[in-house]
């Protein structure tokens, strides 16, 4: 074991951990966003846009997440006749893949919000879509907090496939040093403190959006 | 209990000690010779029809063990972690078509060289004239991780290295103009131009030996090694191995 070599590298794995934070932040923002668009159509009354939206959950979830990465970065600029940069092809795979999970978490989050409510809502005179707005979706995201959490934490372990595609992430960074050095595991143990530091903070934030927001 | 364990220990010690005196060759000529590649790099080692590692280091580390008298086993992993590997002692040589670099000689021998080449620069037709690694500034460079390649391309002022796991995912990344040019050896750039016809060699960088990597303390599987391969190339043998798969 070979500790220096970690603090000798240590600005560059930080490096590569900002890249990491930066990538599962976006992708998570755009994840989110278009996830409700998906739930909300999974719960449309039109037919054909709810069975669109399962297609499209079923598609993202039943495939792994490193093909369709390949897919976005080597396919897309097929198509474009264009390339595009490491890092959208990233964030791109990466929010389509967030958003078929958040899609489902928020349709139980939505589903699980008393009929009732709507209900009494529309027979209050508002319309569907300020029940929706006001009524039914700030309390569903309040119940699937502890899920979404779930999802960035996943979404920001993932994100060391992003490697594959020469994106110097957390992961890339240290395959970088230890392909240099022949010393794999110093940085690898290294890195998996940082992982672990990053996920402890995410969770920790969560508990006290959850405290914060509980329902008395 | 504790006695049996320190005895245990002490046991195990006098073990690795003993077979560190007797050198690496007397374990080699019990458990076979074992061989670390990269099976991804053409002509080198890939994978046939058959999933069967086959290649130029293949059959030559065949016609080496021979000269040796020792049985040969092929291990097939990732290129990056071979060296680890060869530290760890999970292996005894690495055959994978690796350049002798300064830098890797600092953690391993290497054999007498047994081929040489050429790094050259690969890009798209319509690229033309990227000829010398100055004509690469600014220029994001695919190369292997942990490749020679990759070391070179780190040295070009204001280019961009993009290192992927595979050489086929760099060539793949330059093909879909994800990457403007890579650095590669010329046997490997030459077997891949044929799928993509739209890639060309339009720049011939520094010569580069191959050698065999083995652990520092079995100088005597080095000389055994060294010896085999001046036997090869007295013999015609390995001028043969040359033409059949470099041609």
């Amino acid at each position: 074991m070979d500790f220096n070599l970690i603090w000798q590298n240590l600005p560059y794995l930080f490096q590569g951990a900002a890249m990491t934070v930066k990538i599962t932040a976006l992708s998570l923002v755009f994840g989110v966003l278009l996830g409700t668009l998906v739930a909300l159509a999974r719960l449309s009354p039109l037919r054909w846009l709810s069975a669109l939206a399962l297609a499209y959950i079923e598609l993202i979830r039943g495939t792994p997440m490193l093909v369709q990465i390949f897919l976005i970065f080597f396919g897309l600029p097929q198509l474009l006749q264009h390339p595009i940069n490491e890092f959208l092809a990233g964030v791109i795979a990466f929010s389509i893949n967030s958003s078929a999970y958040v899609a489902e978490i928020v349709r139980s989050g939505i589903q699980s919000i008393a009929r009732g409510q709507t209900e009494a809502s529309l027979s209050l005179g508002f319309t569907p879509t300020d029940t929706l707005r006001y009524i039914v979706l700030p309390q569903a995201f309040r119940r699937v907090v502890p899920p979404l959490v779930n999802e960035a934490i996943s979404l920001l372990k993932n994100s060391s496939l992003l490697s594959a595609i020469a994106i110097v992430e957390l992961t890339r960074a240290a395959q970088l040093v230890s392909s240099r050095t022949f010393r794999p595991f110093e940085m690898f143990l290294a890195i998996s403190v940082m992982y672990l530091i990053m996920t402890l903070s995410l969770s920790f934030v969560a508990n006290r959006i959850e405290k914060r927001w509980r329902v008395a | 209990m504790k006695t049996t364990r320190t005895t245990l220990a002490l046991g195990l010690c006098l073990l690795v000690a003993h077979a560190g005196a007797q050198g690496c060759m007397a374990t080699i000529q019990k458990t076979g010779l074992n061989i670390g590649t990269s099976p991804d790099y053409p002509p080198y080692e890939s994978l046939d029809a058959n999933n069967k590692i086959v290649g130029f280091d293949i059959d030559l580390m065949t016609a080496i063990a021979k000269q040796m008298n020792v049985k040969v086993n092929v291990i097939g992993q990732s290129f990056d972690g071979l060296i680890p590997a060869l530290l760890a002692r999970k292996i005894d040589m690495i055959a994978a078509g690796m350049t002798i670099t300064d830098e890797r000689k600092k953690s391993v021998n290497f054999s007498l060289p047994y081929f040489s080449g050429q790094n050259v620069i690969v890009v798209r037709k319509e690229n033309g004239a990227t000829r010398t690694l100055a004509n690469l500034s600014g220029k994001s460079i695919a190369v292997q991780i942990g490749s020679a390649q990759e070391k070179l391309a780190q040295g070009v002022k204001g280019g961009n290295v993009k290192s992927y796991n595979l050489y086929t995912d760099a060539a793949l990344a330059v093909q879909t103009r994800q990457a403007d040019a890579m650095i590669v050896a010329r046997p490997v750039a030459q077997q891949f131009l044929k799928t993509y016809p739209d890639l060309a060699i339009t720049g011939m960088l520094n010569k580069i030996d191959t050698g065999l990597a083995i652990r520092k303390d079995c100088t005597d599987v080095q000389n055994r090694v060294n010896a085999a391969i001046i036997q090869l190339r007295k013999s015609g043998e390995m001028d043969a191995l040359v033409a059949k798969w470099f041609k």
